[in-house]
């Protein structure tokens, strides 16, 4: 045992105003420790138990640079100094009190920043003119729902939370649910979003995501565990994004055959497939969203591994980056350790995300796959996310560059000009061409000479167009899809776009 | 010296791991393991222990510490022990693949030379 210090005895007890006692501490200890109880926002109770142990801590390190000759008033000095500011050792208590999951990307370790590192040297060293590769993921911007989009978040920092929900609602008017046991949850022992909080925030015309942003910054919470909006059955929904991220959580399953393929070169050096993924398993819950993740701690995403198999249950909005991880790992390896079969020709293909803005990402997927001049892409390995309003498709650059091409063409906002066009419109004419293709004529006047006719009930109605020459004339500039299904104005193409013959 | 919480957690979790300590005896064993070439602060350590606490990765008691020479058995000075969790265990499993991970990694690098002028 150590004896303390003589004139330091006496524990860091704080009187019921948390005035230091000073009675039994020197008055640099005692001021030094009052001074950081006052600046934490943590629990009464639990500054109590930081002092005490800082109190302890100190004490030891007085002992002993008293021990290395130091007076007691110069140990004493150091101690203190080596534990830095009180402003900035009790933001960092407030911090790690904040929530008990919240950590920041920074924290989630080595591995995870030297796979940004990874990521970033992709980036740089894909090519000249490719500052962004076209395999590399883009974080899809979850665009508000149209009744939200347009408004702008006005408030004084006074404002209750109550009142600012019910104002958001007003403003979109869509009635309102605040999930507020969620909400409180948020803050652990500390709720901040209750009914009767201010909101804390100066906000000045802000829209409503940034105007969140701001809110969950101002609360230290990450986007992850912070406050999150959804409209659903014509409601707006505030509850916390951990609330949300439960009722979106998909279970998915990945091929990680091209993945550990890639890797041949470790398991040709005696690593084995176990380890190997094992690997690509720290490698994606390091990368995406590494708090939610039992593997991490979190309670919001885990997976499995059955063979090659991984199984993967998680909020809708990790799935596609998963894939995007597992997408960039499966292209690692040499060229030449490429896996026979389904892994063949990986390096040679690419993943790219499509975040939709004004269009929804399962119809549009719908709609692409029954495009004749894209059948050569594998839709098997395509997918919708609705949480990101993304579609996910796997093929070469020059297919993706089409695919891009006409989701760019499906995804344009709605204009007063643009009008559904309906096969059973009766200002469409169709008829036989004789020659046994279709001509499709509109009242205007223009004609569309088709080869033949697709109708899937599922994915709308399409016509193929074929030039004078009977050869078939390139879609997506003019993207003639005809669709007697869609009900939004957005995605149908009026028939004065269609290139006359 | 760390910095960051990143590699203070490791290090922490890992001494952890070899039996329960204190706050105090971290910083010291952080320092002799490393021959002084690593410092916990002490700025950085308590908070990273408060933070690990929550997320339930450690596990911490209280006991008194009274001096050697201490005449009566009177009030000591409370030191908090701290413990790995199950949790905390499996955390540093992961956080220690992930490190050798990054080892390989960086090996692979760092052992190459670079290439002579003219050759190809």
């Amino acid at each position: 045992m150590i004896a303390r210090p003589e004139s330091a005895a006496g524990g860091s007890s704080l009187d019921r105003a948390g005035e230091p006692d000073s009675r039994s501490e020197p008055a640099s200890i005692a001021a030094w420790l009052h001074a950081l109880s006052r600046r934490m926002n943590v629990p009464a109770s639990e500054r109590q138990a930081v002092c005490d142990e800082l109190d302890a801590h100190l004490c030891q390190r007085v002992q002993e640079l008293m021990l290395c000759g130091l007076s007691e008033a110069k140990a004493t000095a150091d101690a203190i100094e080596e534990l830095g500011e009180a402003d900035e050792l009790a933001g960092r208590y407030t911090q790690a009190y904040s929530h008990p999951r919240r950590r920041r990307i920074m924290q989630i370790g080595m591995l995870g920043i030297a796979g940004a590192a990874v990521v970033t040297a992709i980036v740089t060293f894909n090519g000249p003119g490719s500052v962004i590769p076209s395999s590399a993921f883009q974080p899809a911007r979850e665009e508000p729902p149209e009744a939200l989009r347009d408004i702008r978040v006005t408030a004084d920092l006074s404002l209750r939370w109550d009142d600012f929900f019910q104002a958001i609602g007003q403003g979109a008017k869509l009635p309102v649910f605040v999930h507020w046991p969620q909400l409180r949850a948020i803050g652990g022992e500390m709720p901040t979003i209750s009914p009767d909080n201010g909101i804390g925030v100066d906000l000045q015309g802000f829209a409503l995501d940034a105007a969140i942003t701001m809110l969950n910054d101002h609360a230290n919470l990450t986007d992850d565990m912070g406050l999150a909006y959804r409209v659903q059955d014509g409601r707006i929904i505030f509850s916390s994004q951990a609330f949300f991220d439960r009722q979106e959580t998909v279970l998915v399953t990945y091929d990680l055959t091209a993945a550990i393929g890639a890797r041949k070169s470790d398991i040709e050096d005696g690593a084995t497939t176990h380890e190997v993924v094992d690997s690509i398993k720290q490698l994606v819950t390091s990368l995406v969203h590494p708090d939610l993740w039992a593997e991490n701690g979190g309670d919001l995403a885990r997976m499995q591994t059955y063979g090659t198999k991984l199984f993967v249950s998680a909020p809708s909005r990790l799935q596609p980056k998963v894939q995007w991880v597992l997408a960039e790992m499966a292209t690692a390896g040499p060229k030449d350790h490429a896996v026979p079969g389904a892994g063949a020709n990986i390096g040679d293909r690419q993943m790219r995300v499509f975040p939709l803005k004004h269009v929804a990402a399962g119809e549009t997927l719908g709609v692409i796959r029954s495009l004749q001049s894209l059948q050569p892409v594998d839709f098997t390995k395509a997918t919708s996310d609705p949480g990101t309003n993304s579609i996910i498709v796997q093929g070469s650059a020059d297919l993706l560059a089409l695919v891009g091409a006409a989701i760019d063409a499906i995804d344009r906002p709605a204009t007063q000009d643009r009008k559904p066009v309906s096969m059973l419109d009766p200002r469409f004419q169709i008829r036989a061409a004789g020659d046994g293709g279709l001509v499709i004529r509109a009242s205007d006047g223009t004609e569309l000479r088709c080869e033949e006719l697709n109708i899937d009930p599922e994915a709308g109605m399409q016509a193929v167009p074929v030039g004078a020459k009977g050869e078939r004339v390139p879609m997506l500039g003019d993207l003639p899809i005809l669709n007697n299904l869609f009900t939004t104005p957005a995605r149908a193409v009026p028939l004065r776009e269609l290139p006359r013959e | 010296m760390l910095t960051g919480n990143e590699s203070a957690e490791l290090v922490v979790l890992s001494l952890l791991s070899e039996g329960a300590s204190y706050g105090y005896q971290l910083t010291k064993d952080a320092a002799a393991r490393s021959e002084g070439h690593l410092r916990l602060t002490p700025g950085v350590l308590y908070p990273l222990l408060r933070q690990l606490e929550n997320e339930g990765l450690i596990t911490s008691s209280w006991d008194t510490v009274r001096a050697e020479d201490a005449e009566d058995a009177g009030e000591g000075r409370k030191r908090k022990w701290y413990r790995l969790s199950p949790k905390g265990k499996r955390r540093l499993g992961q956080r220690v693949a992930a490190y050798e991970s990054l080892r390989r990694v960086i090996d692979a690098f760092v052992g190459v030379r670079p290439r002579e002028e003219g050759t190809r």
